[in-house]
């Protein structure tokens, strides 16, 4: 079985040829120039070099990361492209395994290191005595949560990888077991393992439609991290008399009609009425109101701050609304909304609204039909 | 320029990634659509106000092979049949290119077909030929989108001489801005479009400049300073603010911008053609107004169906088969150009 190794996880750009048991070919450089520019090329020359043809190729391996997004996207594209056209399928490769697979017979912990940037590592444990044997799946921590790991295991460790050089101090400095670094030749990613590896994985079945593979970043991205961080952050409360002069700010901003602070007096005496902001960071960003009229509940407001939307506030008052209608024995949640307010008609049709008809001209300043919505509990 | 004579039919597979949508389609000899498939991710994208980069590019990854495998399969054609395998690389979000342009090489050379890089913007310039046969160099051309704005002289299959630029935002930047500050939210251009129908494009005058000395040059930063400055007044003086008012007069004044120079470009250059480009493009009073100011003046007006304004793989498979038949060929070593200028190889 002839596999194709390829690896752009990092600097390192390296592809590689197995036949079986033999490594027929490699080719690594390390260097600043793109991958895209560099990796079909290598590809090309490796096989012309083998006096090859492509479609003798029966698998592709792929580190398929962690590492850099977009080095990992280069390989993973051309090992989808090479897929699709030659026909043939794509092996997976978790990019830390190749990375340990480069060390053999050892009874030491293998751990590659690759630094994450941001104060973090991405690796892994490994043993390769008889067997290979993933002790830890690759993971992302910090280097001291690492080395603290490690230390308290006390096992003796091989340390292979760029990250292992950037934190060379810090392993120093924190690790209490005995260590050694791996020798350039078999300290980086290269082809030749993610090959080798990849072809025991294929006699295990592990083989994957090209179509089918796709990264592991191990990470998300960061406008998703944030997203979550702050929506993490906002908190639902029922609404207290001295959040009154923050729900009438919110009101003139976000209304052409606002509600009055007596309007909201008279929400927060009434016995058919709940209502709650949301708060970030302390500050009130958003507030609601549900009116619950024997079985049958109707959201009368719901605001959220311009500058403080796509946070979620809105979404988590709607489950409380709904979960407040639920827990009050309601069977049926209804709504109105202005026709041209196409985020909230989104927001109401992902909670299951749907539309019941158009009271025209409901609205005025500017003058817009109201859409009725409802959904049943 | 000269022009090998084609003897064969000519089928390219053309693959498009350079912004939020994962595009390959088959096209036949340049002007025959075979499929268009598009697989959109606007919608994740709406969650965050505009265009994430690196979701885009994890999107493009996930759904390339598919997309390009029902191209292939609607055309019920197979990757042997085709011609030559055509991608744009420029300009665009660049993780986002190098998804289609890696996968697109990759195609190439395991299928051995001849790869041929193709401009995004040739690509929408290009797109007004995919329905009308009769249109044919010279004419000239307005490439309106969320990241351009050009007035151009299409003298020939890719060879473009620019008239004039935006001098700072793009028309469809100032689109999404503005939508934003009213809440409209994203994409700004539909959705002012849809909502300026029930507005008076009168009711506000907001300025239109004009830059010193450069009469095709488009500026839309005073523009939209303007109209943010009347909602901020509004705001601070409890005045109400009518959103389709607004919406209306804020596009007037783009339209009205974009209409006048474009017309008069091919007044004064003296040519009978002019066809409009690029996502705003698909702007219905942008449509209205250039068919009124070309008609009174005798000009031959061209605009794409919707489909093909907005990101497509079937105008880069357009623009690939005149850069194919005039000889264009890239390397293995092609790479993304994520600010490729107009007319740059």
């Amino acid at each position: 079985m002839k596999v194709l190794g390829i690896e752009t996880s990092s600097l390192v750009a390296s592809v590689a040829l197995v036949t079986d048991e033999v490594l027929t070919g490699e080719y690594t450089v390390n260097l600043k120039k793109t991958h895209s520019q560099t990796l079909l090329t290598m590809v090309d020359e490796l096989l012309s070099m083998l006096g090859m043809e492509p479609q003798e190729v029966d698998a592709i391996a792929v580190s398929a990361g962690p590492g850099s997004f977009t080095g990992l996207r280069i390989g993973s594209a051309t090992a989808k492209g090479l897929g699709l056209a030659l026909k043939k399928p794509l092996i997976s490769v978790p990019t830390v395994d190749a990375m340990a697979y480069n060390i053999y017979g050892s009874s030491a912990l293998i751990c590659p290191i690759m630094d994450a940037k941001r104060n973090q590592v991405y690796t892994g444990w490994y043993r390769f005595e008889k067997e290979f044997e993933v002790v830890r799946k690759q993971y992302v921590c910090s280097i001291e949560e690492l080395l603290a790991d490690l230390n308290e295991r006390g096992e003796r460790v091989l340390f292979l990888g760029e990250g292992a050089l950037v934190y060379e101090k810090s392993i120093q400095n924190l690790a209490s077991f005995s260590y050694s670094f791996v020798p350039a030749q078999s300290s980086r990613q290269r082809a030749a393992s993610v090959a080798a590896l990849g072809l025991c994985y294929a006699k295990e079945g592990r083989l994957v439609d090209a179509a089918e593979h796709r990264p592991e970043y191990l990470r998300k991205p960061q406008a998703e991290r944030e997203r979550k961080e702050a929506a993490r952050e906002v908190e639902i409360a029922p609404m207290q008399r001295e959040d009154l002069a923050a729900v009438e700010g919110i009101e003139q901003q976000c209304f052409s009609k606002p509600w009055s602070r007596s309007l909201w007096d008279e929400v927060l005496e009434s016995t058919c009425d709940l209502a709650w902001t949301a708060r970030y960071r302390g500050e009130v960003i958003a507030c609601c109101n549900l009116r619950i009229v024997a079985d049958e509940a109707e959201i009368m407001r719901i605001a959220v701050l311009p500058q403080r939307r796509r946070m979620g506030a809105a979404r988590k008052m709607m489950e409380e609304m709904l979960e407040a209608a639920k827990e009050r024995q309601c069977e049926r949640v209804c709504l109105e909304v202005r026709e041209g307010n196409q985020g909230a008609r989104t927001l109401y049709e992902s909670y299951g609204f749907q539309t019941d008809g158009l009271r025209e001209a409901y609205y005025k300043n500017p003058t817009e039909a109201a859409v009725l919505m409802s959904r049943l509990l | 320029m000269k022009r090998n004579r084609v003897e064969e039919d000519v089928y390219i597979l053309a693959i498009e990634s350079s912004c939020d949508e994962t595009a390959a389609a088959v096209v036949k000899n340049g002007r025959e659509v075979l499929s268009n498939v598009i697989y959109s991710q606007i919608d994740l994208h709406t969650l965050y106000g505009g265009v994430v980069p690196e979701i885009a590019s994890r999107q493009h990854i996930e759904k390339i092979n598919q997309v390009i495998e029902k191209a292939l399969s609607e055309a019920n054609m197979g990757l042997e049949e085709m011609t030559a395998i055509a991608v744009t690389y420029g300009p665009g979000l660049v993780g986002a290119l190098l998804v289609g342009v890696a996968e697109a090489k990759a195609i190439a050379y395991a299928a051995k077909k001849p790869l041929v890089g193709v401009h995004h913007i040739e690509g929408h310039v290009s797109a007004n030929f995919i329905e009308h046969p009769d249109l044919e160099p010279p004419f000239v051309c307005l490439i309106v989108s969320g990241g351009h704005t050009h007035l151009v002289v299409v003298k020939d299959y890719g060879e473009f001489e620019i008239l004039g630029r935006t001098r700072d935002d793009a028309a469809g930047e100032a689109f999404d801005k503005v939508a934003r500050a009213v809440g409209l939210g994203y994409p700004g251009g539909p959705k002012i479009d849809k909502v300026a129908k029930n507005g008076n494009p009168h009711a506000v005058e907001f300025p239109r400049a004009k830059v010193e000395g450069a009469p095709y040059d488009f500026s839309f930063s005073g523009l939209k300073s303007a109209v943010l400055n009347y909602i901020n007044h509004a705001h601070m003086t409890g005045e109400e603010i009518h959103v389709p008012d607004l919406a209306a007069s804020f596009q007037n004044a783009v339209v009205e911008a974009l209409v006048s120079r474009s017309v008069l470009a091919a007044k004064e250059l003296g040519y009978s053609k002019l066809a409009i480009a690029g996502g705003v493009a698909c702007n219905s009073a942008l449509r209205e107004g250039m068919k009124q100011a070309c008609e009174k003046e005798g000009i031959q007006f061209y605009y794409p169906s919707p489909i093909y304004c907005t990101d497509n793989a079937v105008m880069i498979g357009t623009a690939a088969y005149y850069e194919y038949i005039n000889g264009s060929r890239h390397g293995w070593d092609l790479n993304a150009v994520p600010n490729l200028k107009l007319g740059e190889r």
